[in-house]
């Protein structure tokens, strides 16, 4: 059955948005649940190690921001499981400028749905978490929803199409933390705990939910698998590059003209994913600087931005990391030491507090920054927050801490004459300086210490 | 063979057990790597980040070390086969002295105010491995600092470092969960469940593994610089337990009890009721000279007459055979060598037995405490106070034979007798009928008040001596604190009642009586502790408990 492509070559965002594409009904329509019956009961891989190869071979890479290879993660299962193996999609989507998996739960749930069978039989697991992060009351009601369609039209649940193959998942929704998105710190909060994340190695593959092998993947992972189990390797190889294959969502924001998440191939360039999708930018703004794949990667400047094409060599290339998919543009007229603020005020609200270099280091260079912003930074104060930065990477048991570290160091790298404009000023250069009618500047200025809701609250 | 793996540590090679963590594979090798959050009577938690060490694994397909993904710690990180490890490169100075900084950032200058001045691990670790000024500008995160955790523990939220230890006391020692640290990043402290009013019997505990002066104790809040105490290595008589402890104490008084790590024992804890002990003995009535009421001795006998007259009464039962010894199960072991020989071979055999000197205290639970108040029943017995040696006779037997008024001398050990009889009357009509009662005691009682002659004898604080526990281990207490007035040291005083009675003392020195109680030598062994930290490195200017209590 060949899987219906639709405008262009779409494998997550195959419908017509804006139409009611989310009930079992319009899936059907796609060839919903198809591949699956086709997996199930048809023999369509002679045996589930079979899909793992295929998935594998796709080149598929994690879609959450690590980048990882999907199949060889699959391979770390071991081949003698101690307990019932355990598939988590990571719906916690809480990058800051990443909003494209709810997309794909809003808008096209089965697709996911199906991923999660075809992935859970090619692990050999009969168990699937989605772990919706809890802000995100409408995706929850909509996989919740098409969950239980599912189950109605025995899409899930016990013996599957009578194929013999059990798959049940549950959806979770999480309360509202960045660090639940870590997969270790998903799993103790599915489990119940606080979702502080454990030391790796081992490995959730090896000691995961409840103690059981895990995989935890991304949502457009996942829904990804939907496609390449149906078409196949090297269908899903038409495009990309050698090292990103596929097809990726990207959620823009910023000064354009057409923000939203778009699916295109891997390898796209920047400058034509702003351009045409996106319309190029609202009149009168120009491009500043990019954040290519959520606030944890590099910034870069438009000079750059314009040389970046969508994929995860060009990207390295050019001293930034795909990641998310989070793209964050940036227009001029914006302070870039109070977007770090911003930036910085999320991390440091989100540390789990665990690890000293984090939960220390994170409230100290926000504070830094806001010094700075409000013009009241001393001699020295830009190097320091460097140093900090580079101090709290890597010795964290999460990479949280890097998260935060990264964009600090980029910033200071790329846009240094920033922040010491804000040093010899005594205050931002950018203050009152948006044009009106863009209604871009934001209210307020700075608090310049500690913010009162940052305090204990007895 | 595949039980083990061999690793080079700082270019020594050890050999650990499988499963053995990285931190404890160095100790062996006499390395020692800094941490806060790691304890070895705690599951590993793997948060301060102070233990990193640059750890290269071997991979057998690729025929080479690799370094690790992220810098390990070494608390977490099992040893493995033909790893290498590196504790004193630069890169692994420098992240000491970071993840230093980072503690320090928020920490209060409290030291001149803070109680664990003195044994707090972060001073230690910022004199060994840190000693760089603070850089920060900003004001310091504040946080409750005065929380009552029960009545015993007080909770300093700005000087906790959040290394968990506390949390996990409490979730897997004490198993009570009564503390959990709520709130996200830096605004996250220890705070006590709603509906526990922390009143365990291990809670004092978490003061002693907290690191800094985050938590301490009530008991011990402002009373004494850790620096003027002496650190003399004892044993808790709480219970049959014998926890090993440390008296710390300054100026003949006790000011605290720690409690001291002996793994088959009690591990690295003890419980609230043995830390309490010594006011206890500060509280006893105590006599500072032998007490006499016959006419032949006077009311204030000196010692050579009242030991001749003791002696000479015990003497005579040789023949008469009507002698009842009543031994204490807080005897040391030495001394129940002592009076079991002067019972069974200098006066030929008495009715000899053991009371309960003490019936109230702590319940028994599952962790520490056992259901004997006392601590050395099993050892003074297998030292000699056999009881029903001499016709089967038991303790209770023996107050038959004296409510019949068949005993002609009975020399009683410790306080406590009268906890055997319905009241201190019904004591002292027993007693009534006995001519001749001697009582070697350091705490006087009921029988103090009816003895013919008191004989003061010095406590276990102010003794040498070994108990044995339930268990049969055996463990060391030393000399303290100076005896009270003239009270004599127990094993000397029954080794000249055996002589002033016509025998000889079974051995001649303490020594001797040791070897002849065949026990085990690790009884002395003062478990090495874990991280003696040193103000500078080799040389100790003060003795410190962040060691100890760790250990």
């Amino acid at each position: 059955m060949t899987y219906p492509i639709k405008g262009k070559d779409q494998v997550l965002l195959n419908f017509e948005r804006g139409t009611t594409s989310w009930p079992l009904d319009s899936y059907l329509t796609r060839a919903g649940y198809e591949t699956a019956k086709e997996v199930l009961t048809g023999g369509k891989y002679a045996t589930p190690a079979d899909l793992v190869t295929t998935v594998k071979d796709s080149g598929l890479r994690g879609r959450g921001g690590a980048g990882f290879p999907t199949g060889l993660k699959w391979s770390f299962l071991p081949k003698e499981p101690q307990g019932p193996i355990q598939l988590v999609v990571n719906a916690d989507e809480s990058e800051p400028g990443t909003f494209k998996d709810r997309v794909i739960m809003e808008e096209n749930p089965h697709q996911l749905i199906e991923g999660c069978v075809l992935s859970c039989w090619a692990i050999k697991s009969n168990s699937c978490y989605i772990y919706i992060r809890g802000e995100y009351v409408p995706a929850i009601k909509r996989m919740t929803a098409a969950v239980e369609e599912a189950y109605a039209a025995g899409h899930l649940g016990e013996d599957i199409y009578g194929s013999g193959f059990t798959c049940h998942v549950t959806v979770h929704s999480g309360a509202g933390a960045y660090i639940c998105g870590e997969e270790t710190g998903l799993i103790e909060s599915l489990e119940g705990k606080k979702g502080q994340p454990r030391i790796k190695p081992p490995f959730p593959a090896v000691y995961g939910v409840f103690g059981y092998p895990t995989i935890v993947n991304n949502v457009e992972s996942i829904a990804a698998v939907t496609y390449i189990a149906a078409a196949g390797a090297d269908a899903y190889r038409q495009w990309g590059t050698e090292k990103s294959a596929g097809t990726k969502l990207f959620s823009v924001s910023g000064p354009v003209k057409r923000p939203g998440v778009y699916e295109v191939a891997m390898g796209y360039p920047f400058k034509s994913l702003l351009e045409n999708e996106c319309g190029g930018m609202l009149d009168g703004v120009a491009l500043k600087a990019l954040i290519v794949g959520g606030s944890s990667v590099p910034v870069v400047n438009a000079e750059t931005a314009l040389k970046i094409n969508m994929d995860y060599e060009s990207c390295a290339e050019n001293d930034t990391l795909l990641g998310s998919g989070g793209v964050i543009v940036i227009g001029e007229g914006t302070c870039m030491v109070r977007a770090l603020m911003t930036l910085l005020r999320f991390y440091h609200h989100e540390s789990c507090g665990q690890c000293t270099p984090c939960r220390e280091g994170t409230g100290w260079i926000e504070r830094i920054v806001q010094r700075i912003e409000a013009g009241d930074a001393k001699p020295g104060d830009i190097d320091e927050l460097y140093r900090i930065a580079d101090n709290m990477e890597l010795r964290t048991i999460c990479t949280l801490a890097d998260a935060a570290a990264w964009p600090t160091k980029s910033f200071i790298d790329v846009f240094r004459d920033e922040f010491e404009a804000h040093v010899e000023r005594g205050g931002c250069p950018y203050d009152n300086q948006f044009p009106d009618h863009l209604n871009l500047r934001g209210g307020g200025k700075p608090q310049r210490h500690a913010d009162p809701e940052h305090a204990f609250i007895p | 063979m595949a039980d083990t793996v061999t690793l080079t540590i700082d270019g020594k090679e050890v050999t650990v057990p499988k499963g053995t963590k990285v931190i404890e594979a160095a100790k062996q090798v006499g390395v020692e790597i800094p941490h806060f959050c790691y304890h070895p009577g705690l599951p590993v938690d793997g948060n301060c980040r102070m233990c990193i060490a640059d750890v290269h694994t071997w991979n057998a397909r690729a025929e080479k070390h690799f370094p690790a993904r992220r810098p390990a710690v070494t608390c977490w990180t099992d040893a493995e086969e033909n790893m290498l490890v590196y504790t004193d490169t630069d890169a692994v100075k420098k992240s000491r002295a970071t993840v230093m900084e980072f503690l320090l950032i928020n920490h209060p200058i409290d030291c001149p105010i803070c109680d664990k001045a003195g044994e707090c691990m972060l001073q230690d670790h910022y004199m060994s491995h840190d000693r760089t000024r603070s850089e920060l500008r900003e004001e310091k995160i504040h946080k409750p600092r005065l929380k009552e955790f029960g009545e015993r523990i007080v909770y300093n939220g700005e000087r906790c470092i959040l290394c968990s230890r506390c949390t996990r006391f409490t979730a897997h020692v004490s198993k009570t969960h009564d503390l959990g640290i709520v709130n996200r990043g830096d605004r996250a402290i220890v705070e006590l469940a709603q509906d526990s009013s922390f009143d365990n019997a291990y809670t004092d505990n978490v003061a002693d593994i907290c690191p800094v002066g985050a938590l301490t104790k009530t008991d011990f809040r402002f009373k004494k610089r850790v620096w003027f105490l002496k650190h003399t290595d004892s044993v808790c008589g709480g219970c049959s337990r014998n926890c090993n402890t440390v008296i710390d104490h300054d100026r003949a008084e006790i000011v605290r009890i720690m409690p001291r790590r002996r793994d088959e024992v009690n591990g690295h804890f003890m419980c609230n009721e043995g830390r309490d002990i010594y006011k206890k003995l500060a509280a006893a009535p105590r006599a500072s000279a032998p007490i006499g009421r016959v006419d032949e001795l006077g009311s204030g006998p000196s010692w050579e007459d009242a030991l001749a007259w003791a002696g000479g009464k015990l003497g005579e039962q040789k023949k008469a055979g009507k002698l009842a010894i009543i031994g204490s199960p807080w005897m040391s072991n030495e001394e129940a060598l002592v009076l079991g020989h002067l019972g069974a071979k200098v006066t030929k055999s008495a009715w000899m037995d053991l009371k309960d000197d003490v019936v109230d205290g702590y319940p028994a639970d599952d962790i520490l405490h056992t259901d004997d108040h006392n601590p050395n029943r099993k050892g003074a017995i297998d030292a000699g106070v056999v009881p029903g040696k001499k016709d089967g006779k038991d303790l209770a037997g023996i107050i038959e034979t004296i409510a019949a008024g068949e005993v002609e001398v009975l020399l009683v050990w410790g306080p406590g007798l009268v906890n055997h009889f319905d009241s201190a009357d019904a004591l002292g009509e027993a007693l009534g009928k006995v001519p001749v009662v001697i009582q070697a005691t350091a705490e006087l009682d009921e029988v103090s008040e009816l003895a013919h002659l008191v004989l003061p004898v010095r406590n276990w604080a102010e003794s040498d001596g070994t108990w044995t526990n339930f268990e049969g281990h055996t463990s060391r207490f030393r000399k303290a604190l100076r005896p009270h007035g003239s009270a004599r040291d127990g094993f000397e005083l029954l080794s000249e009642l055996c002589t002033a009675a016509g025998g000889k003392p079974p051995v001649k020195t303490f020594k001797d009586a040791r070897k002849k109680l065949k026990q085990d030598p690790d009884a002395d062994v003062r478990e090495v502790a874990d991280g003696e930290f040193s103000f500078f490195k080799g040389q100790s200017l003060y003795r410190h408990h962040s060691g100890t209590t760790e250990v």
